[in-house]
This record gives C-alpha cells, structure tokens and sequence, in this order.
C-alpha cells in the first residue's frame, strides 16, 4: 500500500465516523419531524456513507487493481441525486430554466470532467457521473442567486476565480512542461483561495439569525466545491481539501438543523 | 449447468393456475411475486451475455455488474405500475414486497438446484442474507416513492437517487460476502441489520411503510 492510499483510507474512515453521527442525528430529526428535505438529505449522505465504506473495503481487499466498475462513484453518484431531489423540493413551482446560469454550470463542469478523463480515460463513465455534478451545481447557483445567499461583491469573487480555475486546468489538462507545472500551482491556489473563501461564508452564514434556505445553499456549495477540488488538487491543497471533506456533512447538518429549526424546510 | 427457465416454468405454472381462484390484493401480490421471479430470469440472461461479451470473469460479473442489473431489473416492474396505475400507498408497497420476494425466491431456488443444498449454513446465508437483501431494497424504494409522492419532491432526481442508493448497498454486499475471511461475516449480517433498522423506524412511523391493518382485513380473499 502507498502512502497516499493508507492517507486516503485514514481520512475516509474519520470521514465514516463523521458520517455515522451525521445519519443518527438526521435519522432522529426525520423520526421527529417527517421532513421531505431532511429525509433526502439522509439519504444522500447514507449514500456518502456507502462511498467511503465500498472505497475502504476494496483498498484492503485489493490495494493494487483498480476497481473493474467504480461502485464508490456510483454511490456518490447516488448522493448528488438526492441533495439535487431535495433543492428540488425547497424549489417547488420555480421551475422555470435559467439559460445562463445552465449555460456557466456546464462549461464550469465540463473542464472537471476533461480534466477526470485526462487522468482516468474513462469517457463515458466520467460523462455519465458528471451529469449529477452539473445538475446540483445548476439548482445551487440558482438557489444562492434566488435567496441572495451571496451579495454581488462575493459572486463577482466566485465567477474570477471560477474563470481562473477554469483557465489553469485547461492549462494543465492541454499543457506540457512548464505550461503544465504553473497551470498546476494555479489550480492549487485558485482551489485553496476558493476553499477559504467559501469556509469563512459558511461560517457567517451559519451565524446569522435567520437565513431562509441560504445556509443550506452555502453549505451543499462548499461540500461540491471541495468534491470537485479533491480530484484537480494535489499536495498540501489536495491534503487540506480532504480535511474540508471530512467536516462538510458536519457543516451540512448543522445547516439542517438551524433551517428546521427556523421551520423554513418542510 | 442448469435450465433455469425450465425451473421458472415449474414453479411458475402452479402458481399461474390458482389465479384463477385468487382476487383483490391477494392476486395482485401473487402477480408481482410472479413478475419479480421473471426479473430474476431476466437479470441471468443479461449478466450472461455481458459476461460473453465483455470477456471479464464469471466472479468479476456477480461482484461488480449483478447489483446494477438486479436492481434496475427489480425496479422497472414497480415504477411501471406506479406510472400507469397511479396504486393507492399500500398497494404500491405489496407490489415492491411481492417482486423483491419472487426474486430472491427464485435466485434461491435456481443457486440451491446449482450447487446443493447439503449445507445448512449455506442455506441459511442465501435465506437471510441475500433474499432479506432482494426484499429491502424495495421496500426502502416503495417507502421513498410513497413518501415523496405525499409530501413533495418526487422526481427522476429522486427516483434515480433511490435506485443507485440500491445498487450500492447490494454492490457493498456483495464485496464483503465476496472476501474468503471474518469480512464476510460483516456482508452476511448487513441486509438484517438494515431490516432490524427499517422495522424500528416502521414502528415509529407514522404511514410511511405499509399500514398494519392492511393484511388483516381479509376481505379480499376467496
């Protein structure tokens, strides 16, 4: 076993723990509330769950073949469903398709995707298990811009480093040599500013006294955000992006709880 | 080898023929009990073809694609009825309960006839492992669409999620069992631990799963 992966295996397992306690808390709210949302968000982190527990399992089963078919993916695959079915239901009648934020969700996404492809060659299993990713990227910028969760100054912030982003992983997707090693750091940098960025909001908004739905917004955003970064992300960001991880089903619940506190979830 | 449709056919027609003295509910469960057994056949057929055509091993194939197969298989019947017959809650459940069940029944009879029923710990792990495994599954989907369809949020996100939340605890299952050591042991106790779960949240609920009136009424019957 490599270093990386007994790491990998280390942090999933405090990830699991985390996760327990997540589900025992949420199951305990469903049982106590009958929450729509609630019950979804259960279940899509009994979905994260089955990730990191499928992941551990087939790293001690068989640390050196990679998996014949990615079940850990399909999982979180799983779970990305289920958050987006409950925005769904927070969103009710406000169907209607917004073009332009559809339009940046999918460009965002596509460089992830490209940049998975690159390193795994997996087509059509990267496009498949991309589409979840679009679509809850999709509900959330719509929500956060709905319930002005951000004011102008922090998404203006969020769309540079977006494009930024977006531009140095082309870099290193199309890159060689030196082209490859800046776009590399970039993507660091951008990931880790944008981390923190989002941690701080998190915090503020988990602060503040009544926030209409915007915590929940927040914090599934920088729970994506880090999924996202994990894969693009190497080294200490790549280290610290794991950490974030492991606290954002804590972060999520805790956004639960105050929303069903407040009666804003149903 | 086996003929596994020669097993279906047997047990199968019986079953076919006292339709003819059934009604109401009891028939409809009976039907997806039928059904679910015709799933099961037709999640061998697909998992012996792909293993023809992909080239990967017989083992590989069980472990890694069954549980997707399987679980789509035993999912498209129920979201059928849903969609056309637009069933009451409870009804929705025994159909689920009834093709979860004629699946596991069925893939306990054709593996029995394989590979013999000489060892009582076998038999014991095939009944309740994989069988309560087949039966949880829906209904934990039939519960979610009942559920979602009463308070909001049914949607194909939802379905979908539901479905790949399946796949991946029969996926996990299937990983453990398919360990030679005490990690298998874990695999064989999860689908108990998810019903011992599913009965105490049931308990505590209120409408979520099937009512408990439900099949005592007995109106229904001959």
């Amino acid at each position: 076993m490599s270093i990386l992966l007994i790491y990998d295996i280390v942090l999933s397992t405090i990830e699991a723990f985390v996760l327990i306690y997540v589900i025992w808390r949420s199951y305990k709210m469903v049982m106590a509330s009958g929450s729509v949302w609630v019950l979804f968000f259960l279940a899509s982190m009994i979905g994260l769950l089955l990730s990191d527990l499928y992941y551990i399992t087939y790293s001690f089963i068989d640390p050196v073949t990679r998996m014949p078919f990615a079940f850990d993916e399909i999982a979180e695959f799983s779970m990305l469903l289920l958050l987006a079915a409950g925005f769904e239901s927070i969103n009710g009648s406000k169907k209607k398709i917004n073009i332009p934020i559809l339009i940046f969700s999918v460009v965002y996404l596509a460089v992830h995707i490209a940049a998975w492809i690159a390193w795994s060659g997996e087509w059509i299993q990267d496009i498949v298990f991309g589409i979840p990713y679009i679509y809850l990227f999709y509900l959330l910028i719509t929500g956060i811009i709905r319930t002005e969760a951000f004011s102008k100054r922090e998404i203006t912030a969020f769309l540079i480093l977006s494009v930024i982003t977006f531009i140095v992983a082309a870099g290193e997707i199309l890159g060689e040599g030196y082209i490859f090693l800046i776009s590399s750091r970039g993507v660091s940098v951008a990931s880790i500013i944008m981390e923190f960025g989002l941690l701080y909001k998190v915090i503020k908004t988990l602060k503040e006294p009544s926030t209409k739905y915007r915590s929940l917004y927040v914090t599934v955003l920088f729970f994506l955000m880090t999924l996202l970064d994990i894969y693009i992300t190497e080294g200490v960001v790549y280290i610290f992006n794991n950490l974030f991880l492991v606290i954002s089903p804590a972060v999520m619940y805790l956004a639960v709880k105050k929303e069903l506190s407040q009666s804003d979830i149903y | 080898m086996i003929y596994i449709e020669n097993i279906l056919l047997c047990l199968i027609i019986p079953l076919g023929v006292s339709l003819i003295f059934l009604k109401g509910k009891v028939r409809r469960f009976l039907i997806s009990f039928m059904c679910g057994m015709v799933a099961c056949l037709f999640a061998a057929y697909i998992g012996g073809f792909i293993q023809d055509v992909s080239g990967l091993e017989s083992e590989d194939v069980s472990v890694f694609l069954s549980p997707i197969i399987e679980e789509f298989l035993k999912f498209l019947p129920v979201l059928f009825y849903f969609y056309l017959f637009e069933p009451k809650d409870d009804d929705l459940m025994l159909m689920a309960i009834g093709i979860g069940v004629g699946f596991a029944t069925f893939e306990n009879s054709s593996y029995i006839l394989a590979s013999g029923a000489y060892s009582i710990k076998y038999i014991l792990i095939r009944g309740a492992a994989v069988g309560v495994m087949h039966l949880t599954s829906m209904v934990v989907f039939a519960a979610g669409i009942n559920y979602f369809k009463k308070y909001g949020g049914f949607s194909l996100a939802g379905i979908m999620g539901a479905l790949t939340l399946a796949m991946s605890v029969h996926a996990l299952y299937n990983l453990l069992v398919s360990t030679k050591n005490v990690v298998s042991y874990i695999g064989y106790c999860l689908p108990l631990v998810i019903v011992l779960w599913l009965y105490f949240s049931y308990a505590n609920s209120k409408g979520i799963f099937i009512k408990k009136d439900y099949v005592s009424k007995g109106d229904d019957l001959i």
